[in-house]
């Protein structure tokens, strides 16, 4: 047979061993083959998509979990700001109150001593008048009488009281 | 010129003459490798030095429909495939190992490159089993070339004349079918060309219909051929020079010849499928 010939019996054999190749193949390698890898790949692309739908669900879920940590350290930062100014107001007004009772005592200790010193000055002064009028009777025992006495002490007494008035 | 050199030339010119009766007396070409005699079919395998089977001759309806050798590999070929694709189709879920793993990738290889990519990923699906069928069955066929006492289908010029004619039924239906009988005829004549060049166009159309299918068959047979001769011719040369010299030479070229061949039996397998998926595109959607 010749290089270039193309025998019948060839022709005949080839076109049928392609179709019943092409036929078993097609219904039971291709079709299960082909299925199976459309099947896996459909799902590794399922899975790759559930992982990116978690990843951004995770990351919204970190964001909002990382917002709620900074709301409440704001407001925790608030209420102890809040709590520093009470008490900072407290302690002014514990400070304020405590400087006007010790004025008030104070004052108190002031009056007190100026009546206690009115009454010393007081006492002070009867018994000086009572010193000077016995003094002034041992003087004028002898040579004064009763009613000279009596006159002179009045004298006396009201010069001492318009003095110390 | 000394005279071992015209020695040698004369024993060429011996062994053309012996190739040039090809294998009417391939007994006689003592001093040479017959080439032709290695290359075209036969109804005899023969097994040398073991000895040689002489195939069953049929003949039906006054066809000569004899098993050939090449017929022989060529269902050499299409049960190893079937062996391979059919337990793998059986494989549940999808996860292949071992050599499936290799079949696999050229499985989607063909899928995603050859077919999706030319015709189109929806488009395309229903062609996949045809063309993958195409690709194997001519890639097992050229590599079956490459075993020892084996021979290439495809360097046969019925095989590719069948596989093209496939090729070309598939392309001119999927034309009819995708756009209609008449905007398909259509199409022989480009849109924008003058009405009076329709008696060259629609000649060249036909011609250009009938050619893309006929350069396949002659590509993949030229191609399968091609390696096999420059493989003989070079073991040849041992024969015809008979010089120890030669043999490191020839059989170094004989296995980068045979290399190249490997890489041509899978580039051909490629390239067959790849134009027929461009051709149906092209037909799906004539200009």
């Amino acid at each position: 047979m010749d290089l270039l010939s193309a025998e019948p019996g060839l022709i005949v054999w080839t076109i049928v061993t392609f179709l019943l190749l092409l036929g078993i193949l097609w219904k039971f390698a291709w079709n299960p083959i082909l299925g199976a890898l459309d099947a896996r790949e459909a799902a590794i692309q399922k899975t790759i998509d559930d992982a990116e739908r978690l990843q951004a669900e995770a990351e919204a879920v970190l964001k909002e979990h990382q917002q709620r940590l900074a709301e409440a350290r704001a407001e925790g930062n608030r209420i102890l700001d809040e709590a520093r100014q009470a008490g900072e107001h407290m302690k002014k007004d514990i400070l304020e109150k405590a400087r006007g009772e010790s004025e008030k005592v104070l004052e108190r200790a002031h009056r007190q001593m100026e009546l206690e010193t009115e009454q010393a000055i007081q006492t002070i002064r009867t018994q000086a008048a009572d010193l000077a009028l016995r003094a002034a009777e041992k003087i004028l025992e002898r040579s004064l009488t009763g009613a000279d006495h009596r006159r002179l002490a009045d004298e006396a007494l009201a010069e001492l009281v318009e003095r110390g008035g | 010129m000394t005279i071992q050199d015209e020695h040698a030339v004369d024993t060429l010119h011996q062994a053309a003459g012996a190739a040039a009766h090809g294998a009417a007396d391939a007994h006689g070409a003592e001093e040479g490798v017959d080439i032709v005699h290695h290359l075209a079919d036969s109804h005899v395998m023969e097994f040398p030095p073991f000895g040689e089977i002489h195939l069953p001759e049929i003949h039906l309806f006054g066809l000569d429909l004899s098993i050939t050798k090449y017929t022989v590999y060529m269902w050499i070929a299409a049960a190893l495939l079937l062996l391979i694709l059919l337990p793998m189709a059986r494989r549940r879920g999808g996860v292949y190992h071992g050599i499936y793993n290799a079949f696999e990738a050229l499985i989607v290889y063909v899928r995603d490159e050859i077919v999706y990519a030319n015709i189109g990923r929806e488009d395309g699906r229903p062609y996949v089993p045809f063309i993958a069928t195409l690709f194997f069955f001519i890639l097992f066929m050229n590599l079956l070339g490459l075993v020892p006492y084996g021979g290439t289908p495809t360097g046969n010029l019925a095989v590719t004349g069948v596989l093209a004619l496939f090729s070309m039924v598939v392309i001119e239906i999927s034309g009819i079918v995708v756009n209609g009988p008449v905007r398909y005829a259509k199409s022989l004549v480009p849109e924008g060309v003058p009405l009076f060049l329709a008696p060259i166009m629609i000649p060249i159309e036909i011609i250009g219909h009938f050619a893309k299918p006929f350069a396949l068959m002659i590509r993949l047979f030229a191609n399968m051929t091609a390696g096999h001769v420059v493989i003989l011719s070079m073991l040849g040369l041992i024969f015809l020079l008979k010089a120890w010299l030669v043999v490191p030479i020839s059989v170094g070229f004989a296995l980068f010849i045979f290399l190249l061949e490997l890489l041509i039996a899978f580039i051909q397998a490629y390239i067959f499928s790849v134009l027929t998926a461009v051709f149906i595109n092209l037909s799906r959607h004539p200009h």
